[in-house]
Order: C-alpha cells, then structure tokens, then sequence
C-alpha cells in the first residue's frame, strides 16, 4: 500500500481529528501534515522537500482563509498538489471562487466520508 | 314861438306825403308836423330827407358786394346800395329773394333783399359742402370717439378687475408654488431655467434671480448634468419617454459646490405653443442615507444569517462525527481515544454555547432601549474582571487598573458592561503566553469632556493585514487560541455607536489598546 502525504489546512481541532480519522481509516499509512490557517500551511509547504499529494482545505479560517491561500499557493507554487476543498460553507459564491482555481479538484461538505475520500485518493493517487 | 305856459307840443300824427324829386335830383321826403303851444297852433315843422342819404345811414352795416337791398314805396324805387339799374320788383334771382312787404305811415313799402352774383358764385363752391361734411364727419368723429372711451372706459373696468383676479389667483398660486416642499422649476426647449421656486432656492443655495437664464446643468454635477442637459437639448421634439412622467435619480451640486443626491421628475407642457418642461425637484439626501443604512443593515443581516448558520451548524456536525468515533473507541476499550473524543465533542459544544450567547447579546445589544443610570466604574469593572478569573491563564496576567475619571458617569448599563467585559475578555484570551510579564492595563479619564476608557495589554495584538476587518462580523483574527464566535468586537463598536460615543483601536509596539470615548454633555441621545 502507498503512503500518500495529506495535508489538511483547518482552524478546528474537532474537524483536524475527523479528518485524521477517516483518513487513516481508509489507508493506514497515509501521512497527515496539520496547519491550522492558511499561512501556517504556506510556511510548512515552504520547508517540505516533497509536495504533498493532496491538500485538504478550509475556508473560514483566522489570519488566512482558504481564499487568501489559494492566492498565495498558486502564485508561489509552480508545482501545485491537488487540493480538495472540504469546508462547511455551502455557498455558492465560496464554491464557484474557489474552483476557478486549477489545482482545485473537488469540493467536499464536512465532514469528510469514506466515499468522498475513495474518490478523490483512487482517482489522484498515482 | 315858445309860450312860457304851456310847453311846446309836436302833433306826432307826422302825415308822409308821396316821395319827390328834388331838384338836384334825389328822392326825397317831405314829412311836416304842427306844432302847438298853449293849445294855440303855432305852424309846422317841416323836414326833408334824402332817401338814399337816409338809408345809407341806416343800413350802414349793409354789404352791397353781397346783398341787393332796394326799398320801395309803393311801386317806386326809393333806394338801392348798389348801382345797378334795376329799378324793378322783378328779380334775376326770384328764388332767393326776400321780400318783405309793410305799411307805415298809411303807405306800402316794399323792402327786397336779394343776394348777388358774387355772394351765389361765392356759395356755389363746394366749400361749404365740404365744411359741412367736414363738420358732420367731425360730429361722428366726436361722437364716436366719446363711444369708444366709454367702451374702453368700461372694459378697462373689467380688465383692472380681472386683473385683481389674476393678480390674486397669481399670488395664491405663488404663494402655494413658493410653499411646497419640492423645488418646482420650468426648463424652456432649449435646457435654460425659466422660473425657480423658493423650494429650489432652499435646495440648492441659489437666489431665483441668479440661476433663471442659466442652462439646468448648473443645478447638477458633471456626470448627472451632461446627461441631464441632453434630455433638454436634444430631444427637443421627442417625448422624452425615459425622463418624463418617472422620478430619476440625480447628483445635484449647491451653489457652495456640495453635491447631494436630487430627485427629478419632468413632464413637458405647451403655454402659447411654446414647449416648457416642469421640474420637480427633491433632496433625497436623508432618504439614501436610509436606505443606505438599510441597505448595510440588511447586507449585515445575510451576513449574519449565513455566518450563524454555518457557525452553528459546524460544531454540531463535527460534534455528531466525533461522537460516532467516541462510541466506537469505547466499543474497542480504546480510553485514551474515547477521550480525546469526548473532550473535543465538549469543547465543540462550548464553542456552540459562546456563540449562542453572543447572538443573544447581540439581539439585545441592537434591540433594548435601556434607561441610562448612574453608573459605579469600579465595581463594574472589578464585577467584569471577576467573571473570567476562570479562563485559562488567567492568574499569569498583571491586571493594573488606573482609574482617574471620579466624575458621576450616567450611561446604559448593559450596554457599558458589554463593552468592558468583551474588551477584557479579549485581552485575557488573547494574551502572549510566551511574555513572562504579560499586562492588561484598565485605565479611564476624562479629555475634552468625554469619558475615556482604555484597555491596553502587551499581547499578540492585530496582525496589520487584518485591522481593516477589526471590528465586522464572524472575524477572528488567532488560530488555535480561542473559540470566539467573531462576534465580540463588532458588538462593541455597535454598542459604543448606541452610547453616542466611539470605539478605537491602537496598534502598540507590542500588543493592543482599545479606547471607548462617551461624551459627557447631557445632550447626547
């Protein structure tokens, strides 16, 4: 079995250890990075030497929101991961915004299920 | 002759005897008459005259160039003024003449006066018709000059007293014109301000005398005038279909240059068949200053009903989630992980709860008209640092509380305590817990005649990028500090708002300050 690296970019801890959960639930050996908004996650990608294979975002988020990291990412990055959207907005102006972006590949309600997650992994997983 | 006794007496019964001739050839008379003194007959008195001499003297005045006069006794010519010999009765102008026959002195005279030829010729020119037409026309002339002044007379009656009705139908309709609210001008064809009410000079600073003749763009600001001016100009034979009949929404400027949101409506109307456009004019300042704040009222209502539903549906669904991980860890005997479960289902819950009163505070905080009291500053404050002594690292911090204002402070009470505890309360969680000399300094004062009350701490204060959202909803500014709603400063800022006074915040070199400035003067509202 791959050892894929997720990250998941959220504010809360409740919603960290869900995704944790599901996560490791469907492959064991995957590995989690955690950064709890947006520039903490830009600061951690910035020291990776390997990009991660997906990132799960969050919108509302203190300091730098989902929006505001896809900005900075997309712009930094040559190399972007698949990032997944997994957030508790269902508006629209949120989903249409951030599927503009290219590196964005899916846009997911919380919390994270099992069938979402085969998605996603199965289909991006190299 | 004379007798002394009785005085002379003249028989007047003078007989005329029949004309001679005398011998040097005249007519003449003879007329005696007896004279009597003393009843006694003394002789006669006898006198001859000279007809012609005679008459001469009488018809002095007679115009022989105009008139033929001749006088006979009985069928004898006495006299004549001219020298014609015509010594007959018949005349060459028999129907002319007039004769005139009496007896006197028991004779027959005849006296014919018959006009001459020079006075007929003279007669005959049209002159006289012409004088008479000329006086007759004058007569009509007259007349109907007298006529006409009585008609005009009367009718500038009539016209001065309807002139009074016009003048007082014109000064009611002024009088309403100059009273209505709305400014009410006329525009002519060609886009330049024919009339101008007292509304309108209140509107836009302008005395009427200064604007009528100027274009109507003087009236508005440069975008809405080009605009506005070529509804006038150019669509002169149109029906300006869009403009007319429907109130349009334009920037008016004032004479002292302020520009300010007007309301035209327009409507064409003919007077002598010349085209005129009726203005009517409204400030609407006040109304989109309403519906401004209507409008960001409502815009922070959908914010508020999108960020609280989200807000208060994430906990609950990350809660649910938990819980179903939880019972199964308790299932496998896994006790660290049912755990760690179980705590962050709870701190979910807190977060709901934290959220949940902020709304509350908020609907109070926008709804309740509190009555003002007096208010003891030291108890509210101390009462408010008490209510958090449980929050973590609480007892590291060094409260410092300066409390210079010792004036009677009179505000709601509520809405003041709202302020305090949030503005504490922030300081507290937000702290550096990395600063082994952590502070929260509680200061008031009084400035210029305001309350002012700060709290400054040295904590992580506001990262620059995100002043600018300091104080709207649903914004929190650390991660993984604290469960805040983001509702916190947003509720003081509008609390201060409805104390009459402000809310600031200032960056410090390290850490925050937040200072709240009521004014004192009773006249607040």
């Amino acid at each position: 079995m791959s050892s894929p690296l997720i990250m998941v970019i959220d504010d809360n801890e409740a919603d960290h250890f869900l995704a944790q959960e599901e996560i490791l639930s469907f492959n064991p050996n995957s590995e989690i990075l955690q950064a709890y908004d947006g520039k903490e996650a830009l600061e951690i990608l910035g020291k990776l030497k390997k990009r991660p294979d997906i990132i799960f975002l969050d919108i509302n988020m203190p300091v730098m929101n989902g929006h505001e990291f896809l900005e900075h990412y997309t712009k930094t990055k040559p190399n972007h991961a698949i990032v997944v959207m997994l957030t508790s907005s269902s508006q629209t102006l949120d989903m249409e915004r951030s599927k503009s972006y290219h590196c964005v590949k899916a846009y997911f309600e919380k919390p994270l299920n099992e069938a979402d997650l085969r998605k996603v992994l199965s289909t991006n997983e190299a | 002759m004379a007798c002394p006794k009785h005085p002379t007496a003249i028989n007047y019964r003078i007989p005329l005897p029949p004309p001679i001739v005398l011998t040097q050839g005249y007519r003449a008379f003879i007329t005696y008459a007896p004279i009597y003194t003393d009843n006694d007959f003394d002789g006669f008195i006898v006198g001859i005259f000279d007809t012609v001499a005679l008459l001469k003297t009488v018809l002095a005045s007679d115009d022989p160039d105009n008139f033929t006069i001749k006088i006979f006794d009985g069928e004898k010519l006495l006299y004549q003024n001219t020298n014609r010999e015509e010594g007959t009765l018949e005349s060459n102008q028999a129907t002319l003449e007039t004769i005139t026959q009496l007896t006197l002195f028991n004779r027959m005279w005849t006296i014919s006066v018959e006009p001459t030829d020079k006075f007929l010729r003279t007669n005959k020119s049209p002159l006289a018709i012409i004088a008479l037409l000329g006086g007759g026309l004058f007569a009509l002339l007259t007349g109907f000059g007298i006529h006409t002044a009585m008609i005009s007379r009367q009718r500038s009656q009539l016209l001065q007293k309807k002139s009074l009705q016009l003048q007082i139908s014109e000064n009611k309709t002024q009088a309403i014109l100059n009273n209505t609210l709305d400014g009410l001008l006329t525009i002519d064809s060609q886009g330049t301000i024919a009339s101008f009410n007292k509304s309108c000079e209140k509107i836009f600073g302008y005395r009427s005398a200064e604007v009528i003749g100027k274009k109507i763009k003087t009236l508005l600001s440069d975008p809405s005038s080009t605009r506005t001016q070529g509804y006038f100009e150019e669509h002169r034979d149109v029906p300006i279909a869009s403009l007319l009949g429907i109130p349009h929404e334009l920037e008016g400027r004032r004479k002292n240059g302020q520009r300010f949101p007007i309301e035209l409506s327009a409507n064409e109307i003919y007077i002598d068949r010349e085209k005129l456009f009726i203005g009517i004019i409204r400030d609407i300042t006040e109304r989109k200053e309403a519906e401004e704040a209507l409008q960001q009222a409502n815009a922070e209502l959908e914010e508020f009903a999108y960020r609280t539903s989200h807000d208060l549906r994430s906990p609950l669904v990350s809660s649910i989630g938990i819980l179903n991980i939880a019972i199964k860890s308790v299932e496998k005997g896994e006790v660290e992980k049912t755990v760690k479960s179980l705590s962050l289902v709870q701190g979910s819950l807190k977060k709901l709860e934290t959220l949940v009163q902020d709304i509350l505070n908020l609907t109070k905080a926008k709804n309740i008209g509190e009555a003002k009291q007096e208010i003891n500053l030291q108890q509210l404050i101390e009462e408010s640092i008490n209510k958090f002594t449980h929050l973590e690292n609480f007892d590291r911090l060094d409260i410092q509380t300066e409390l210079a204002f010792d004036e009677k402070l009179t505000a709601e009470r509520s809405r003041l305590t709202l302020i305090v505890e949030n503005l504490i309360s922030n300081a507290i969680k937000y702290q550096d817990t990395s600063n082994e000399n952590a502070f929260i300094r509680i200061s008031t004062a009084k400035t210029d005649g305001y309350f002012v009350l700060t709290v400054a701490d040295n904590g992580l204060g506001i990262p620059e990028e995100q002043r600018g959202k300091l104080f709207t909803m649903f914004n929190r500014f650390h991660t993984k500090v604290s469960f805040g709603s983001g509702l916190g400063l947003y509720m003081v800022r509008k609390s201060a708002e409805i104390l009459g006074g402000t809310l600031i915040f200032d960056a410090l070199e390290k850490g925050s300050a937040f200072t709240l400035k009521l004014p004192l003067s009773e006249d607040r509202l």
